[in-house]
């Protein structure tokens, strides 16, 4: 009887869980003005949150694989004075506030800030451009993709870049040939979490970057602009994040369950 | 380009490797012992893998190590072929065999060249186009040393290239590495836990405890003259240490040892007042009563344990609690014949010309 009951208890605890993200998902999609969708995306305010949202992200993607693939690769390879509080510092921005975020990187990059007041020399001012886009959301997915790289790389069998090396490859050339390759599902799905999480990115950009459309208005701060003036587009645009949101991890699944897994 | 290494290193744990080898060019060097004693770790030095804390490492004419510089892995002329082999499980047989070129920069033409014929010596024409997950071990093993000896290193460093094996396929693999091996003109540093590999493989025999050499030498040598428990052990032999009690003028000698004696018709070598003493299994025979041989050592035991040996069914280890420790080879139908079962008490007996003495 009892065994019954905790089956009975564990069913129902997963039920609550789908229901509780399939619920508003589904009075989401359901909402979907579909006669005057195509007025909708039509209008400027969505067309330029999501050129804007596309571009910026795409760049914020680019840049944390170009900064945190040499960075989980040392994570994984290399002991070093230190490490854990680089592991540490690097993992913050999953659990910090993206409102702290955002006034932080506003505060380094600000006309009086730490980094700002160098880059004014240069006649340079990151605040409320495109650029503080790019920097709140590579800021905020960096350890999205550091995570998974790094365990990824940690993983391998290191024999096999030391049979590489022992084959006359340096570090470098083992790298490009044997660590890179074998790794390529973790950076696969680090990518697409970064990338899911620089397109959602909301209260680092709204602080550091402002709200000005065609400037630093990408998707997200569209939604609750238009939350406050046209609930349609507000749904039109939200339906859009959770398609590509959705579409990203369907891939990522079928990417691992298909060959080479 | 013979090899010369003397290698120290301390490790956290309180292990300590302090060894020296020497093998002559075309020459092959077992590295024998338990695991844990250190042979993975010495291929790994050898390789570049890790750095020694001192000593040297030279090559013929080469310095790889000399307690400063130290090369890296990519810049000896090494290969390594791992427990298990590591093969890159995303490349094919052929680009397998063909990364160390690569790696080096050979031209493309050379590259398709080296690694065709490579794959053609060792066997792999038809399994080019594979990948490693699909090959047999025996297979596998073949792509690793085509893999390692495609840029004809001058050191060939073998981590127990049969361990990964299932023992039929071993057994019918060793010939074939063997040949695979013969005409390499380089030195091999093969390691292994396995008796009959060692004595197949090797030449020349270095027997690793725990971070040490115990003792290096010929095969025979090491086959007649343990200088060890372990090494006894490994070649099957019993070994009894003890000081010289009693010399007589025709030789015979009377040694004592730590809960006993033992004569022996003779001693090897100087004389010295500590001895070892080899007795083969072979050379002992068992009894259920008290025989009135004329062998000159005699010791009353029980049977501890019965052990067939491989192939099974024909020879059985007798192994006895006696002062000092025996362990007996006996047939199968010595065995019923006695009526023999463990927990027995038995005599066992060798003569005193059935032992092998020296310094």
């Amino acid at each position: 009887m009892a065994a019954v009951a905790v089956r009975a208890a564990v069913g129902l605890a997963m039920a609550l869980c789908a229901a509780l993200v399939v619920v508003p998902l589904l009075a989401l999609t359901l909402r979907v003005p579909l006669r005057t969708l195509a007025d909708q995306l039509g209008q400027r305010v969505v067309i330029e949150a999501l050129v804007l949202s596309a571009q910026a992200s795409l760049s914020a993607t680019a840049a944390v694989v170009a900064l945190g693939l040499p960075t989980a690769y040392l994570l994984a390879t290399r002991t070093f004075p230190g490490k854990k509080v680089v592991e540490v510092v690097l993992d913050l921005p999953m659990v910090l506030p993206p409102t702290v975020a955002g006034l932080a990187l506003l505060l380094a990059f600000g006309r009086a800030g730490l980094a700002g007041r160098l880059l004014q020399l240069f006649g340079l001012s990151i605040p409320f451009t495109t650029l503080a886009v790019v920097i709140a959301q590579t800021f905020m997915a960096l350890p999205f993709f550091i995570g998974p790289v790094r365990a990824g790389i940690a993983s391998l069998d290191p024999r096999a870049q030391e049979v590489a090396r022992t084959l006359g490859a340096t570090e470098w050339y083992g790298f490009w040939r044997v660590v890179l390759p074998l790794s390529v599902p973790a950076i696969v799905a680090g990518t697409a979490m970064a990338g899911a999480r620089a397109l959602g990115e909301f209260g680092a950009t709204i602080t550091f970057a402002g709200n000005l459309p065609g400037v630093t208005q990408t998707m997200p701060l569209a939604v609750y602009v238009e939350l406050q003036r046209d609930l349609d587009t507000a749904i039109t645009l939200s339906v859009l994040l959770l398609l590509v949101s959705f579409g990203l991890l369907l891939a990522l699944r079928m990417g691992r369950a298909g060959p080479g897994r | 380009m013979s090899l010369e290494a003397r290698l120290t290193l301390g490790r956290a744990a309180g292990f300590v490797l302090d060894v020296e080898l020497a093998a002559p060019a075309g020459g092959t060097l077992v590295l024998a012992g338990e695991s844990g004693s250190g042979k993975s770790t010495v291929l790994r030095l050898l390789a570049g893998l890790e750095r020694p804390d001192a000593g040297r490492i030279a090559l013929g004419g080469s310095v790889w190590f000399d307690g400063t510089a130290c090369l890296r892995p990519d810049e000896r002329d090494v290969g390594w072929v791992p427990q298990d082999y590591a093969l890159f499980p995303h490349l094919s047989v052929r680009e397998n065999v063909e990364f160390g070129l690569r790696a080096r920069r050979c031209p493309a033409t050379e590259v398709r060249r080296r690694a065709s014929a490579a794959l053609e010596r060792f066997g792999l024409r038809d399994l080019a186009g594979r990948h490693p997950a699909g090959l047999s071990g025996g297979q596998q093993q073949r792509v690793a040393l085509a893999r390692a000896l495609v840029t004809e290193p001058a050191l060939l460093l073998l981590d127990e290239p049969l361990a990964a094996l299932d023992l039929p396929a071993r057994q019918t693999l060793r010939g074939e590495l063997r040949s695979l091996l013969a005409g390499f003109p380089g030195v091999i540093v093969f390691v292994t836990h396995n008796p009959v590999e060692a004595m197949l493989f090797g030449e020349r025999i270095a027997v690793l405890e725990q971070g040490r050499v115990s003792q290096s030498g010929g095969r025979d040598e090491l086959l007649t003259r343990p200088r060890s428990a372990y090494v006894a052990q490994f070649m099957g032999l019993n070994l009894i240490q003890g000081r010289v009690l009693e010399r007589q003028a025709d030789g015979v000698t009377r040694v004592e040892t730590r809960d006993g004696s033992v004569t022996v018709a003779g001693t090897e070598g100087a004389a010295t007042p500590e001895l070892f003493v080899a007795v083969s299994p072979r050379e002992i025979t068992l009894y259920r009563s008290a025989p009135e041989a004329s062998a000159q050592n005699l010791y009353r035991g029980r049977v501890l344990e019965m052990v067939p040996e491989l192939p099974f069914g024909e020879r059985v280890r007798v192994v006895l609690d006696t002062h000092p420790r025996l362990v007996a080879e006996v047939t199968r139908s010595a065995v019923e014949h006695l009526g023999l079962s463990e927990g027995q008490e038995v005599y066992a007996s060798f003569k005193a010309t059935g032992a092998v003495a020296y310094g």
